[in-house]
């Protein structure tokens, strides 16, 4: 595993900073969550109230904790006490990265900003992912994936031609930051090891997002044009959109580009009378008809499955794909074949069964099933306590008595 | 005096990808110090140089605004790489860098040629980098696609858009940014081993599979209890069978001058958010005040509420506000207002950068902040630009090699 070796302190909870430890933990890197008295990491609000029960209740290690935190120990830490501060300097001492995306006063009121923690490792990595970075106006502003995506410039190029800006329905600053905060501790790895130095590098949500609509900008600078929201279809070419197909909720995306794959396309829709019409006669009158377009070939969607639709035009050369949702995706023949999923034989839920994307790369010695499943809390106390800091029984039994550290989950 | 290589400036990529996600990812090793040489074929080059937006809307291979993104801090050469000759040049620039990445599909005459294994029987050092749509293996690798059809395939377009309309493509080509971010991920892990090891890796990434990993949490509540993600507009996240969100107000609301995206997601910013907003109904009726669940079945009646205090101000004015009171808010900006923003150009966000052909474009800073991280941002070559230099420096042709390469149309 390319990171065997490297041992991280995950401070991060939520969406962004986990994707990070994640990458790094499915590589190889042994990535210790600590976890506060709280469990304010693993816990939320029930989601099912809306068709379920009225009263929300906190419910514990939710699907997503399971699914972003396999591979990854758990210790449970007070932080906010001295003893708790000795115990985390302890293991900064050991470790290579500090990963964090606390809002910019947390660490601060730790006392764990970056020369303090270097004070004690100079070779210690910190990462850091507030919303807005360290500095400018907003530095100190709250936010999600969900805001983030707005000001960023992605929710106005999202959605349909005659609606407002739409959300991406997966936080997609989150994943796409956390996937930065992963890229920066790998340059800092690299780094280190010919400079025997640490770093700390902040990692920006707001600017990570403005990363992909990067040419919304030089198109504007170029052409002073703001970009907009087109639905499915593209800029240049038709068809490109999402077709309704046989079956509830059921539909496939065909993308057709040049005039062979417009031929091929034709054929395989079994040359019908109306694709011959002028009207479709080259890119830009499909283009500029693409609303009959469409209609004509929603009519043989309609009457085919996503798969067999999406089965035909492959073989006749054409990029279709069936819209999967998440019960295909577990099924997809594809996934399947190439391992892409890992599979828990029993989640920390009680559910028997969970199957979820595995390692983003293949390469030579990548595991093939997930190492560890997502830790219970403080699964890891005894290992990181007793093997890792050497500390002794009476040690660890003193900071349970002044609750720095807890073996089992709070009721609340 | 002795200078210790930084970053990744002791590293030569070569960049024999096209079209979005492997082009990023080299352009993500050159930002961090790596010499990137970047080939494309004679003629036209990458086929990005062929799609638009262009500068003043004229098709200019030199002048596409997806190819500048792209490709910068990369040398440019030609190489037919159809032609014994180019693959031989090809060869004897492989045999001088540490990483290649490459993006040839299973049904590309060169997918054999540029096999990572068969590399690396001759250079076990080099990390090879495969960036494809759908990868190497597997039923599907030869299936065409795009940003819209790996969406799909990938699960994404099914959970987005409103919930009684179609499913929509989420804008741009995220999905295809995000794979070149995670094969520059692998690339640099393996150049990490390789420090210590000095063996390289073949590294398989794709775009599928990248797109399917943001729907993963659906897919793993799926398998688990049965529930099903399903399209929600811009509410969080609803199921299968549920008449409103998990919890509320996660929306993006109109207001006097365009659209704010608001998400209050814990009792702390909901508190906030009910002493902003200031409607007595929020604190008072059942239906709002009492939980998320409650507020989530309740939506439409909640934003019926809300509605109107957010159309009497501007989204600057909301911003500002709710990012005193501690509550999530973004504003849905165009890019004009991007390059505005007071937070980027208090950073400079937006640098200022000099093309070939004199005009000055805005391209983003990596977001990336350290005092110790050292980063650069040149503009994309031309095509071509850079044989010269490439060819006799590096490999140490003369230049009667070089016109004669340049008559046969190999460079």
């Amino acid at each position: 595993m390319l990171l065997h070796g490297i041992r991280i302190l995950d401070l991060t909870y939520y969406i962004a900073g986990p994707v990070g430890t994640q990458v790094l933990a499915d590589l190889g890197a042994e990535t210790i969550k600590v976890e506060g008295p709280f469990a304010s990491t693993r816990t939320q609000v029930d989601e099912t109230p809306p068709n379920g029960g009225s009263k929300p209740r906190i419910v514990v290690a939710y699907t997503g904790f399971n699914h972003l935190n396999r591979n990854k120990r758990s210790v449970v830490l007070n932080l906010a006490s001295e003893e708790g501060k000795e115990v985390f300097r302890d293991l900064v001492r050991i470790s290579d990265l500090v990963v964090e995306n606390y809002s910019l006063r947390v660490m601060r009121n730790f006392g764990f900003e970056y020369p303090a923690l270097r004070e004690i490792n100079p070779g210690i990595i910190v990462i850091s992912m507030p919303g807005y970075g360290r500095e400018g106006p907003y530095r100190e502003y709250a936010s999600w994936g969900e805001t983030i995506e707005s000001t960023a410039g992605l929710t106005q190029m999202t959605g349909y031609e005659d609606g407002p800006p739409l959300r991406s329905a997966i936080y997609m600053p989150d994943p796409f930051s956390g996937m930065y905060a992963a890229m920066a501790a790998m340059v800092c790895l690299n780094q280190r090891a010919k400079t025997g130095e640490g770093q700390h590098v902040t990692v920006s949500h707001l600017e990570s997002a403005a990363q992909l609509s990067g040419e919304v900008v030089l198109d504007y600078a170029m052409n002073g044009r703001n970009g907009r929201r087109m639905g499915s279809r593209d800029a240049y070419r038709s068809p490109h959109g999402v077709y309704r197909c046989a079956g509830a909720d059921e539909w496939v995306a065909i993308d057709v580009g040049g005039e062979e794959e417009w031929r091929a396309f034709r054929a395989a829709l079994g040359d019908p009378d109306w694709a011959h019409e002028p009207r479709f006669a080259d890119v830009l009158s499909r283009h500029a008809n693409q609303d009959a377009l469409d209609e004509r070939i929603a009519e043989w969607t309609r009457a085919r499955t996503k798969s067999e639709v999406t089965v035909t035009l492959q073989a006749a050369g054409v990029a279709a794909g069936a819209v999967q949702n998440a019960a295909d995706l577990g099924a997809d023949a594809h996934l399947n074949e190439r391992g892409y999923f890992w599979r828990y034989a029993e989640n920390l839920d009680g559910h028997p069964q969970v199957t979820f994307p595995g390692g983003r790369a293949k390469y030579e010695g990548a595991p093939e099933e997930v190492m560890r499943r997502t830790p219970a809390f403080g699964e890891d106390n005894a290992y990181v306590f007793g093997d890792l800091l050497g500390y002794s029984d009476g040690h660890v039994e003193r900071l349970r008595e002044l609750d720095v550290t807890l073996d089992i989950l709070p009721t609340f | 005096m002795v200078t210790t290589a930084v970053g990744l400036s002791d590293v030569r990529v070569l960049d024999l990808s096209q079209d979005i996600a492997g082009p990023y990812a080299a352009y993500l090793l050159g930002a961090f110090g790596a010499d990137v040489i970047k080939v494309e074929p004679p003629g036209h080059g990458d086929l990005t140089r062929r799609r638009g937006p262009f500068a003043d809307d004229e098709p200019d291979p030199n002048r596409s605004a997806p190819f500048l993104y792209l490709n910068r801090n990369k040398r440019g050469v030609t190489l037919d790489l159809h032609t014994s000759t180019g693959l031989d040049l090809a060869q004897r620039l492989i045999d001088v860098a540490d990483v290649v990445i490459d993006n040839s599909e299973p049904c590309s005459t060169l997918f054999d040629t540029l096999d990572g294994r068969r590399l690396r029987l001759r250079n076990p050092a080099l990390v090879v980098t495969s960036v494809t749509n759908f990868g190497r293996s597997g039923p599907y690798r030869r299936y065409k696609g795009g940003e819209l059809v790996l969406d799909a395939l990938g699960g994404w377009v099914f959970v987005t858009g409103e919930p009684e309309r179609e499913p929509v493509k989420p804008g741009l080509f995220q999905a295809q940014y995000s794979t070149g971010l995670s094969a520059a991920i692998h690339a640099a892990a393996a150049l990490n081993v390789r420090q210590a090891t000095g063996e390289g890796r073949n590294i398989e990434v794709t775009v599928m599979e990248t797109a399917a990993h943001f729907v993963g949490m659906g897919i793993s509540m799926y398998s688990s209890s049965g529930d099903m993600q399903v399209r929600a507009g811009s509410w969080t996240a609803m199921l299968r069978g549920w008449d409103g969100p998990r919890s509320h107000p996660t929306e993006i609301y109109e207001c006097k001058d365009g659209h704010v995206g608001v998400a209050v997601q814990t009792q702390g910013q909901w508190e906030m958010f009910a002493l902003a907003v200031g409607a007595p109904e929020l604190e008072t009726d059942p239906r709002f005040a009492t939980s998320y669940g409650e507020r989530g079945r309740h939506a439409r009646e909640f934003n019926a509420v809300v509605a109107p205090w957010f159309m009497e101000r501007t989204r600057r004015e909301i911003f500002d506000l709710f990012g005193q009171y501690r509550i999530p808010c973004g504003m849905a900006y165009t890019a004009e207002e991007m390059l505005d923003d007071p937070q980027h150009k208090s950073v400079e966000f937006y640098q200022q950068l000099e093309q070939a052909d004199g005009s000055t474009l805005p391209f983003p800073r990596l977001p990336l902040h350290g005092d110790s991280l050292h980063t650069r941002m040149e503009r994309a070559p031309s095509l071509g630009e850079h044989n010269g230099e490439v060819y006799t420096e590096l490999l140490g042709l003369s230049r009667a090699e070089l016109a004669s390469l340049r008559g046969a149309g190999v460079i």
